[in-house]
Order: structure tokens, then C-alpha cells, then sequence
């Protein structure tokens, strides 16, 4: 080897490859920040809200509700990961709509993304503020707590921290969120959840029909709706396609280990819980977590829980806000909205003012409920988030089939490619009609609002936008072309 | 008392953070000319350097 090298020709050092003259997304990620965005965002959802289903379904419809949207969840992280390996590019499935179907169904999937997330964010800021309450009377004070001034603050240091850049931000989100799920493991344990019976008691349960099924499957049906907060938002890791170092690799294995661990999360959250608490309680508990970790009358528990459910929140709004930005930055780049959006700060390679943007409308959703006295308007808020993104669910199952007809497997590299193709597409396709019709149910008036909404800035779009929009940046991928173009 | 000091603290912190942001995005949009601030391309990535037939990469 020294001989091969001792006689090779002195090769000249390569010139330094020269300065870009644009700027660009930092190129920093890898497939921890991928999980810990994807599993960030939706790890909430276990400390607070799944229980709902338990309301509407008792703890087997809460069960099955986790199993069939797992299913769901499942499908949308495979088509999500090839899909993304490929099309390297803020915006995640607004870009995918843009390549695969056209610009009108780009343009409200970008409008779906940013709703999902600014509305989810500012669920959880609102969260943030009662948790503030919480603490501040766990902590022997009863008086009344300015809940606005925790609102605004947990939005802005999430603001500030994306808009210092990306690294850190999602670095910051891999750590929280990891204590989060640790939390979680650690309850089980705690509770000697592998050895049933002993702490955890399920005889309850299976006594009697109407503790299991209170509600029989109509029951089951109509906790669909709040199954989807096991896994709500797991698809967001597509956003931070544009900053990998390697999105064909980051991608994949980044969102594929973000659903295993959400599906063991909830999994374990719903075994400890249903163990622990009567279904009556559950099904209104605001932190059932926590108040499980309470029930074991263990304080370390009761504490680590506690600091898991901030933790959870704080991880959620802080992914929120970067894929929000991250969707509306890509929609300004083409045109879609003003250009003055689609800017990238110059040292800190982020899309500074997308984020700044974003802040008061976000502010503006989480303190409604609490200047109108209505703490009602939070499930609302939430319903849109939810609404928001089973329309974008619905539109990745044309934009897989048309993915795999355009560019079928071997004509365009993959970083993953996921098997039995069509089923996760057909799959996804029916189970998102099954929660949408459950939803329909619970929260009719907001489903037909929110379409009224996006039908009216469809028409905005067509008429007043189109013109407008960079037509020869539709098509950014050097891909071969199409099949049958 | 100790929540009162606390309120004030997240007024305080929170006006702070949001009068720098948009001091530094006002900032940013006079020192540098909007066509280099807006020159961003997506997806420039290892795998987009494809302009023929490839074989999958499973």
C-alpha cells in the first residue's frame, strides 16, 4: 500500500470549489433530527388527547381506534419516505403535489400543511399556559395565573430558536423529545406494566361489556376521530427534506423509526393507563399520563411525568413551527404566495421571515379560547389540525399511484422503496374516508367550514395568484422523463 | 407573588425576543439586495444528480 503510494504522481490539490452566489437551506441534518421532528411533533398526543377515544369508545374502542390509524400512520410514513428520499425539497408534500399533480392541488396542499401545523401549535402553546396554571397551583399557589403571558412566551423562544437555525432547533427537539419518551418507558416499568396483575389491573375491563365497549362499535367508529392523536403530524418530517445531508438517507430512516417508536408509545401509554385509571375518568382527563404516574402514589413518577408532558408540548410546537415555516417559505419561493416569503436569511439559513410571519397568527389561535372564555374553542382549533391533515392524506394516494406510473422502479433512484405497492396507497385511501365520515359525525360544522374555506382560496388562487407563479419552477427535479411524456 | 414576578418575566422576555426579530429581519432587508435573499433553489441533493435512466437503489 505505502509502495502504490510512494509511486503514484503527486495529483495537485483540487481547487476549492467555487462560493455558491445564492443561498441556500443549511444542509445540517441527519436521521436523528428527523426522528426527533416526526416523533417531536406527535408525542404530545400520547401525554394528552388519545384519551378522548376512551370517552367516546371505552378503552377497547380507544384500542382499536390505535391499531386501525396505526395502520394508517404506517402507510403514510412508507409512501412519505420514498417519496421524499426522492424529492429532496422544503415544502414535502406541497413539492410532491406540485411534480405529481399540478399546481392547484400544490397550492392547497401547502395551504393543508401550514394550517395542520400553525393550528397544532397553537393548540399546544394553549396547552402551555394551562400547564403553567397547573404547576403554579401543584405549587401552592391558587390565585389566578396570566395565562396569555405563557402563551406568547413558550411561542416566541420556539420563534427565536428556529429562527437561529435549524441545528440547534432540532437538536434541541431530539433531546426533549427522547426524555419524553423515556418518561414514558419508565412509567411502564414503574408500574411493573411487564408483569400485569401485580399494579396494573385489567379485570375491570373484561367483567363487563359495558367497561370494555360502553358504547358498543358505534362507539369505536366515533373514537376513530381522536386515534388520530397517537400519531397526529409523524408526517412532518418531509419539511426537513431540503436540509439533510442526505435526505434519501435521513428521510427513510428517520420518519420509518418515528412510527415504530410511536406505535410502542402507544402502545405502552394506553396498556399503563387502561391498567391504572376507570375509562369513566379517562375519557375527560386533560393529562392522563400523568395523572397515571399520580395514581401510583410514587413521586419520582408522578415528577418525570410531569416534566414529559412539557417536554411533549414544547417538542410539538417547536417542530410545528418549523414545518409550518418551512411549507410557507416553499410556497413564496414559487410564487405561490409573495416572493418576499421564499427569502432565506443570509447567516443563519433560515426562512427567517416565514417564521416571523407565522408568530402572531399562531398567537392569535392559541389566546382565543381564552379571551373568548371558551376553552371549547380549543378542540375546534384542534379539529382543524386534524381536518387539515386527512385532506392531505387523501391527496397522497393519487400522488403515489401517479408517482409510481410516472417514474415506475428502475427508472429514477430511490432512497426506500416501500413494498406491496398499491396496498399502503388503497389502505390509507380507505381508512382516511373512515376517519374523515367519524369526524364528520363529531364535528361536522368545522369539516364543512374548513372546505368552504380552502374551495374559497381555490378560486383566490386561480384567479388572482396563477399569474403570478413561477411556471418554469414547477419542475425543479433533473429527473428523467416521465413515462408516456 | 413569585407568579406575578414570573408574568412580568414572560412579558419581558417574550417583548425582547420579538422586537430583535423584527429588528434583525428589517436589518437583513436593507443590507442585502432581495434577488440574492430570494435565490434559494430547492432540492439540490446527491440523488437529484440524475438526468438519465438509472437502476433502483433499493
Amino acid at each position: 500500500m505505502t509502495d502504490i503510494q510512494d509511486r503514484a504522481p503527486t495529483v495537485p490539490p483540487a481547487p476549492p470549489a467555487p462560493p455558491r452566489e445564492g443561498l441556500s437551506l443549511s444542509k445540517v441534518l441527519g436521521p436523528i433530527h428527523i426522528w426527533g421532528l416526526g416523533v417531536g411533533i406527535v408525542l404530545v398526543g400520547e401525554y394528552m388527547g388519545w384519551n378522548f377515544a376512551v370517552g367516546k369508545g371505552g378503552m377497547f374502542g380507544a384500542l382499536i381506534a390505535a391499531w386501525v390509524v396505526g395502520v394508517l400512520y404506517t402507510c403514510v410514513a412508507m409512501i412519505d419516505s420514498e417519496v421524499t428520499s426522492t424529492v429532496a425539497a422544503a415544502g414535502g408534500q406541497y413539492t410532491q403535489a406540485k411534480h405529481m399533480i399540478g399546481p392547484l392541488m400544490a397550492f392547497n396542499v401547502g395551504l393543508f400543511l401550514v394550517l395542520e401545523y400553525t393550528m397544532l401549535e397553537a393548540a399546544d402553546a394553549n396547552v402551555m399556559s394551562y400547564l403553567a396554571t397547573t404547576v403554579s397551583g401543584q405549587l401552592g399557589y391558587h390565585g389566578s395565573v396570566n395565562q396569555y403571558a405563557f402563551i406568547v412566551l413558550s411561542i416566541m423562544v420556539l420563534a427565536f430558536l428556529n429562527y437561529r437555525g435549524v441545528l440547534a432547533t432540532l437538536s434541541i427537539n431530539f433531546v426533549i423529545t427522547g426524555i419524553a419518551f423515556v418518561a414514558i418507558v419508565v412509567l411502564f416499568f414503574g408500574t411493573h406494566g411487564f408483569n400485569p396483575g401485580s399494579e396494573l389491573h385489567f379485570a375491570g375491563l373484561t367483567s363487563s361489556h359495558a367497561n370494555g365497549l360502553p358504547y358498543g362499535w358505534l362507539g369505536v367508529f366515533a373514537s376513530l376521530q381522536f386515534g388520530m392523536w397517537y400519531y397526529l403530524g409523524i408526517e412532518g418530517t418531509c419539511q426537513a427534506a431540503e436540509e439533510c445531508r442526505s435526505a434519501a438517507r435521513s428521510i427513510p430512516l428517520g420518519t420509518m423509526t418515528g412510527i415504530i417508536t410511536l406505535l410502542i408509545a402507544a402502545a405502552l401509554t394506553w396498556f399503563v393507563c387502561a391498567g391504572t385509571l376507570p375509562w369513566q375518568y379517562l375519557g375527560v382527563s386533560i393529562t392522563p399520563l400523568f395523572d397515571a404516574a399520580l395514581m401510583t402514589g410514587t413521586k419520582y413518577l408522578a415528577v418525570l411525568l410531569a416534566i414529559g408532558t412539557i417536554l411533549a408540548t414544547l417538542a410539538s410546537a417547536n417542530g410545528c413551527i418549523n414545518d409550518a415555516s418551512r411549507a410557507w417559505f416553499s410556497m413564496g419561493r414559487d410564487n405561490y404566495l409573495p416572493a418576499w416569503f421564499g427569502a432565506i436569511h443570509p447567516r443563519y439559513r433560515t426562512p427567517f421571515r416565514s417564521i416571523v410571519f407565522l408568530v402572531p397568527i399562531a398567537i392569535a389561535f392559541a389566546v382565543l379560547p381564552v379571551l373568548l372564555n371558551k376553552p371549547e374553542l380549543l378542540g375546534t382549533i384542534i379539529t382543524f389540525s386534524i381536518l387539515s391533515a386527512l385532506l392531505m392524506y387523501s391527496f397522497m394516494v393519487p400522488n403515489m399511484f401517479r408517482f409510481r406510473k410516472l417514474w415506475p422502479i428502475g427508472t429514477l433512484h430511490r432512497g426506500y422503496t416501500h413494498p406491496f405497492h398499491p396496498l399502503p396507497a388503497i389502505t390509507l385511501g380507505l381508512i382516511a374516508l373512515l376517519v374523515f365520515f367519524a369526524t364528520f359525525l363529531g364535528y361536522g360544522t368545522t369539516l364543512v367550514t374548513l372546505v368552504v374555506f380552502y374551495l374559497l382560496a381555490s378560486v383566490w388562487f386561480v384567479l388572482f395568484r396563477y399569474r403570478y407563479v413561477a411556471r418554469g419552477r414547477q419542475f425543479t427535479m433533473p429527473w428523467p422523463r416521465p413515462k408516456g411524456y | 407573588m413569585i407568579v406575578h414576578i414570573l408574568e412580568w418575566a414572560a412579558w419581558i422576555i417574550s417583548a425582547g425576543l420579538a422586537a430583535w426579530m423584527i429588528f434583525d429581519t428589517v436589518k437583513t432587508g436593507r443590507e442585502y439586495d432581495e434577488t440574492f435573499l430570494t435565490t434559494s433553489v430547492e432540492g439540490t441533493d446527491e440523488l437529484l444528480d440524475q438526468t438519465t435512466t438509472v437502476g433502483d437503489a433499493r
